[in-house]
């Protein structure tokens, strides 16, 4: 049941924080700059195509192609992805409600075709490959930014023409042990771009392997008033050579299109697309 | 050699065989990527490591070179920078950079992009090799074609239908080529329907599902107790594939779904029991049966249709961190019971395997604490026929054949409890523990007072989840033996797929219910192309 690898938790693309609006910040702090990236609108309803580009270090590559719906209740979100290809996955769903409430359980089921069954899976451990990719389902879920310390390494740095902020996360001390547990990372490092708030680049240290991760957003598009990257690349090295990369390619994006309620069941995941 | 030094070459030899599978992905391209992404160079850091490091010394200045928590020599801040320019990433591979939104979709697996209509399915290659067994080196050498397609006709209905045909060469090829009954002639030759339905959406509540389909319910991945629809495919114990033991029925499942709640009604209209193996096979259902005197007849379903129809209903409500069902149903057994025939003119003793109806009322839970699933089932099963073992004192103190009494019906209660744990990068931990209890029970039953059998499955996933590996382990009542099952599934490309491994069979009492299939160690080989 090969499925059964990917289970855990995917997330929503865009809910994590390499998405912003446009928002100027005057003065700020490290943990300043953080939270506006974190808090960002990301719209209503979401529903994008993805396809992932996953390439090993003999240049081999798999591809994956996914549609994600999501929705925002409040601070609530729900949402639902639906697997394409590759063929012994498809028309597998996962469905997810991440409850902005830090006391619930985010709540996470699986359907598997080839077993015509929806199940519960746990989500608690996030630093499992997302998908056999180089993102991991906390990268794609966004981490908690109050347990991370953050300091500026440079206020003001141009990348590509554009001023960035450099900033270094390391886990606060006292959910250091959680956090290294849950994310996988000992350190990360972001370039955030100035006009948009978008984390355009950024380097992360594995604790597993002793691994470095590079990652980078590209092709940003501003898309219904939301700045959206529409790809993502993630690179795994070890000792200096890539062993694994992967890109996410997003298309057909569409923010705060009326989605009903009835998209997020178990019923719903078994029905497909 | 004794047994346990020949287990330790074979998983030796299953260790090596992993590492080989490995080496493809390293000498040859994937011939089915699109040619749009073939790279031309390999993703080193070799190639531009100059320039990046001039790069990355210039724009990232001192500060960046402190910041490696790892401080080894050879990954010295920066210097194991080789990508964070992105100019490495695109000069390794033009090809995908260049490719622009408007060709995506032709880059992308068929499939990929959403259409109404989908036809795809696969060709598979079983084979096992029961190197146990004296007078036989192939067990199966079975191809298998699975074809399936999907229509949406519009937005609120959609028609799906697939099947598969199989055909075991081995039988011919060996000494397997016995006399058997129906339960080996599925296993040599197969051609089955396993859906043909119909799903529509009445409104936002209601919908409907008519057709051949499987419908799962329950919690427990291995064990059935609230899981009352599908009967199952037994034919090869520990071998087959969770996905592939449910067999579809003919049902009409109509579901309401409410906010949380969610309520399901099930009609059965085929009962084919599950698949047993047959006279002939490795794995005969009735081994501990067969003697010359003594001859089991095919299997004597109740009738498709309306006549017979069954019905299953269950209740769901989701809650924060957890999900509990309520079962009730009124179902056929998915396993026989034996019925005495008489005796022929040639002094055989004639059964016949045939179904009896019971009833279920289940419970199921499930509930999620960080990164382990705790999960509950009970069921209690009211009049299930239990078979005798007094059957042939019976027959030989000349009681009369209609007063025989073959089985009992007897109330049953069934309690699991599983823990699945993914909080283990890549490693996901199973275990699951039921009993089974006979009400009011007789000496004369073939089946003990308490039944335990325990589940244990272990799966590491490695090399960004192309290679997976499993280890599954079935213990029976205690010192009624176990099944040990470990393979390894490479996944070679997107569409092909390779899977190797070892399955055990042990038990010691004679009375064990697997003791038939002491011998019956085995290793096995599949090969899937997916289209």
């Amino acid at each position: 049941m090969k499925f059964n690898r990917y289970i855990l938790i995917f997330a929503f693309i865009f809910s994590s924080p390499w998405l912003a609006m446009s928002v100027s910040i005057a003065g700020p702090s490290a943990p300043g700059v953080m939270e506006k990236v974190d808090t960002r609108e990301t719209g209503e309803t979401m529903k994008s195509d993805t396809l992932m580009i996953l390439m090993d270090k003999g240049n081999q590559k798999r591809l994956r192609n996914i549609k994600t719906i999501r929705k925002e209740y409040g601070k609530d979100t729900k949402g639902i992805i639906f697997f394409l290809t590759p063929a012994d996955v498809r028309n597998t769903a996962y469905m997810s409600f991440d409850w902005d409430d830090a006391v619930k359980e985010d709540d996470s089921w699986l359907y598997l075709p080839a077993l015509g069954k929806v199940k519960r899976v746990a989500a608690g451990d996030k630093s499992g490959s997302f998908m056999g990719s180089d993102f991991t389902y906390s990268d794609i879920n966004g981490i908690k930014i109050e347990d991370w310390d953050y300091t500026f390494i440079k206020e003001s740095y141009s990348l590509e023409g554009k001023d960035t902020w450099v900033i270094q996360g390391l886990p606060k001390k006292q959910a250091k042990q959680r956090v290294m547990a849950q994310t996988g990372y000992l350190k990360s490092m972001m370039w955030v771009q100035k006009e948009n708030l978008v984390v355009v680049k950024a380097k992360y240290w594995v604790k597993k392997g002793k691994k470095i991760k590079y990652f980078k957003a590209e092709k940003i598009q501003n898309i219904n008033g939301i700045w959206t990257p529409l790809k993502l690349t993630m690179v795994t090295t070890s000792k200096g050579k890539v062993t694994h990369s992967s890109i996410l390619k997003v298309s057909n994006v569409r923010y705060n299109l009326p989605i009903k309620d009835t998209y997020f069941t178990t019923r719903s995941m078994e029905q497909g697309l | 050699m004794p047994k346990s030094g020949k287990r330790i070459l074979l998983i030796l030899l299953l260790v090596l065989l992993f590492v080989f599978q490995l080496m493809p992905s390293l000498w040859f391209q994937n011939p089915l990527v699109p040619k749009a992404l073939a790279a031309d160079e390999p993703l080193t850091r070799t190639n531009t490591q100059d320039s990046f490091e001039g790069q990355i010394e210039d724009s990232l200045e001192d500060g960046f070179k402190d910041i490696d928590p790892f401080a080894s020599p050879d990954d010295a801040a920066g210097k194991d920078d080789a990508w964070i320019n992105d100019a490495r990433i695109d000069d390794a591979d033009p090809n995908i950079d260049n490719i622009s939104e408007d060709t995506r979709d032709e880059m992308t697996l068929p499939g990929a992009k959403y259409s109404d209509l989908y036809l795809g399915g696969y060709v598979e290659l079983e084979t096992e090799i029961g190197y146990e067994k004296p007078d036989e080196t192939l067990s199966k050498f079975k191809p298998i074609l699975f074809v399936e397609t999907e229509y949406r006709i519009n937005r609120n209905h959609k028609f799906r239908t697939s099947g598969l045909a199989s055909y075991d060469a081995a039988y011919g090829m060996t000494a397997k080529d016995q006399p058997g009954g129906q339960g080996l002639d599925d296993e040599i030759r197969d051609i089955e329907l396993r859906d043909l339905t119909i799903d529509s959406t009445l409104n936002d509540i209601f919908s409907i599902k008519a057709g051949r389909q499987i419908i799962a319910w329950g919690d427990s991945n291995f064990a059935k107790i609230t899981d009352v629809v599908n009967p199952r495919d037994t034919t090869s114990p520990g071998l087959i594939e969770l996905e592939d033991s449910r067999l579809p029925v003919a049902s009409l499942r109509l579901s309401a779904q409410y906010g949380s709640l969610s309520l399901d009604g099930v009609s059965i209209h085929e009962h084919p029991g599950s698949k047993i193996s047959g006279l002939g096979s490795d794995f005969d259902y009735y081994a501990p049966l067969r003697q010359p005197n003594i001859w089991i007849r095919d299997k004597k379903t109740p009738d498709a249709g309306f006549k017979e129809t069954s019905f299953a209903f269950k209740a769901t409500r989701s809650f924060n961190g957890g999900d509990i069902s309520l079962v009730a149903a009124n179902t056929f057994d998915d396993l026989p019971v034996l019925s005495y025939q008489g005796i022929s003119p040639q002094e055989i003793l004639m059964f016949t395997p045939e179904y009896e109806r019971f009833s279920t009322l289940g419970i199921s839970a499930s509930m999620v604490k960080d990164s382990a699933l705790f999960k509950v089932e009970a069921a209690f099963r009211k009049d299930r026929a239990v078979q005798r073992n007094d059957v042939l004192s019976q027959i030989a103190a000349g009681i009369p054949v209609r007063s025989i009494q073959t089985f009992d019906k007897k109330d049953q209660v069934e309690v699991l409890t599983g823990l699945e744990y993914t909080g283990i990068s890549d490693l996901r931990i199973l275990l699951e523990g039921k009993i089974l209890r006979t009400l009011d029970h007789k000496s004369f039953l073939n089946l003990p007072k308490y039944e335990y059998r325990t589940y244990f499955q272990a799966t590491y996933a490695m090399l960004n989840e192309t290679l997976a590996l499993d280890l599954f382990w079935v213990y029976f009542n205690p010192g009624q033996g176990h099944i040990l099952r470990l393979s390894g599934e490479y996944d070679i490309f997107d569409n092909v797929s390779v899977q190797l491994g070892m399955a055990f069979y042990s038990a010691d009492n004679s009375d064990t219910v697997i003791y038939p299939y002491k011998n019956m160690d085995r290793i096995f080989f599949r090969f899937k192309y997916f289209f």
